[in-house]
């Protein structure tokens, strides 16, 4: 089974609705093929981070404005235990589109990477291609990168804005592993550096920034006083 | 009666009545579906929640004197145990709950620093803390768990587990199906027999796995500078790819870890043990991969 074929069937393969014998070729292609695992794998966090979302929410095809205007309106401020009380909807909402942004991010740079793959380390065009634009910078211009680093901005002021609301304990704890994650990203840009076209360290700094953006809503979404 | 002992009398009714105005206990039931959801939610102090026959929850339990009022409501299918705060309290007292919930009912609990413990249910478990501690036992059919710092310590025989962590302790024993764990820089360790599918992800923190896998199982294992340990049977079969960019690869199944690259620091080992089957891939930073036999 060639890898066109094989990414045709990737979904139906991962939501196990493939019959048994598609199901066994792909698995075998999948056991030689790491570009196709990491198509693979990056479809299994999307739907990890889907099956995560509250029922009844929609994807849009740009979320972050959506996601800016609640943060701009103060939803993920909303008082004691906002966003576990029923009236939170705006801030389940906002959650929710921020999580399908992560998720929608960690697919399409799954796939960018899984291009770069195909494309191989020694192609041309191999090191200027998007993953690695995307990975070195990610507040470049392509679509993902751009929605990524607004993200990142924009959480990490609502997390400004609402630090009175943490306790000094809880503060401690997210500064920490948010530069904990700071310092990971750095090693591996450094890295990058020295080997542009290693996909490994594309797939670990992906990883990194999905931390980053999944701490950053999950601080924003904490109750005061936590 | 002089005005001393009148005083003196005042004084001690105060006190007597001090302990009513701390504390306010809880003993209330309502009627719930088997099948329906209970959330809870509480700030300080603990909440226990036991799985039993009955298709009631009861709650049970010790309100702290800053607690304006315990909501309870809810039709069967969704009943809500709600601690609510008086406003502007910034300091809180413990609030301890026992709450008996029907034993296959689907439970969101969540609290900031209260422990939550909970036993005997066998529906979906979502629970989430800041800083309590999470604990579970019994058999419930799934398990979505995450904290920032509260460790989480789970003893279950479920089907699925999501469990993440920022700076907590994640372990799990005795999952059977898909365990997906991930931290910042907390340490995890999974203990299974014969699961399906294994994910670990952490940035610094070390993940452990000891266990088996199925036949066609996975294990997937990334981290950036996390030391990641998957210690399997002598006897297992699998293909196995272990890579680091620039930490160790201490490897007692397969060949040693090589150079991939002249000029570049990173090593691998991609080999297959036995008849192949299942699959193991590790990939890291700078962190050390072992794999070892148990």
């Amino acid at each position: 089974m060639s890898c066109d074929e094989v990414l045709d069937r990737m979904d139906d393969f991962v939501d196990g609705t493939l019959a048994p014998a598609d199901a066994a070729a792909v698995a075998q292609h999948l056991d030689g093929c790491a570009g196709c695992r990491a198509e693979e794998r990056a479809l299994r966090r999307l739907q990890t981070a889907a099956r995560a979302l509250p029922c009844g929410v929609e994807p849009a095809n740009d979320l972050w404005p959506a996601i800016e205007r609640q943060i701009r309106s103060g939803t993920v401020r909303d008082g004691r235990f906002g966003w576990w009380s029923g009236d939170a909807a705006g801030g389940r909402r906002l959650l929710a589109a921020a999580a399908l942004l992560v998720a929608a991010l960690g697919a399409v740079v799954g796939l960018l990477v899984v291009r770069e793959t195909r494309r191989g380390p020694g192609a041309p065009g191999a090191a200027e291609g998007t993953a690695v634009t995307l990975a070195v910078a990610p507040a470049g211009e392509t679509g993902a990168a751009a929605q990524f680093a607004r993200a990142r901005t924009e959480l990490r002021a609502a997390l400004e804005a609402r630090r009175a609301d943490l306790s000094p304990a809880t503060r401690e704890v997210i500064d920490r592993n948010l530069e904990v994650i700071e310092q990971a990203a750095a090693e591996i840009e450094t890295a990058m550096a020295n080997d542009p076209g290693n996909q490994h360290l594309h797939g670990l700094l992906l990883a990194v920034y999905q931390q980053e953006i999944e701490l950053l809503l999950r601080a924003a979404k904490l109750p005061a006083a936590s | 009666m002089n005005t001393k002992r009148i005083v003196t009398m005042a004084g001690v009714a105060a006190l007597l009545a001090l302990p009513a105005l701390a504390q306010q206990t809880v003993n209330e039931r309502r009627p719930a579906s088997p099948t329906g959801t209970v959330e809870v939610s509480n700030i300080a102090g603990s909440v226990r929640v036991i799985g039993w026959s009955q298709a009631e929850v009861e709650v049970t339990g010790t309100l702290a004197r800053e607690v304006e009022r315990l909501e309870f409501s809810g039709p069967p299918e969704r009943v809500s145990v709600k601690v609510v705060a008086r406003k502007g309290t910034r300091e809180y007292e413990d609030t301890d709950l026992t709450v008996k919930v029907p034993a296959g009912c689907r439970l969101e609990a969540e609290t900031v620093s209260a422990t939550l413990t909970v036993d005997g249910l066998t529906g979906t478990l979502d629970l989430e803390s800041v800083s309590g501690e999470i604990t579970v036992t019994g058999e419930p059919g799934e398990v979505e768990a995450q904290s920032v710092s509260g460790d989480i310590d789970l003893t279950v025989k479920s089907a699925t587990m999501r469990l993440a962590s920022v700076s907590g302790s994640i372990k799990a024993r005795g999952a059977r199906g898909e365990v997906r764990v991930e931290t910042v820089s907390g340490t995890a360790t999974v203990e299974a027999a014969a699961v399906d599918r294994v994910e670990l992800e952490t940035v610094s923190g070390t993940v452990r796995f000891a266990g088996d896998l199925s036949a066609n199982g996975r294990l997937d294992a990334e981290s950036v500078s996390g030391t990641v340990e998957v210690a399997l049977p002598a006897g297992a079969s699998g293909s196995f790819r272990l890579k680091s960019f620039s930490g160790d690869i201490d490897n007692q199944f397969g060949p040693p870890a090589r150079r991939t690259s002249e000029y570049a620091p990173g090593v691998e080992a991609e080999f297959t043990a036995g008849s192949g089957g299942a699959r193991v891939e590790i990939e890291t930073m700078s962190g050390s991969i072992v794999l070892r036999k148990r």
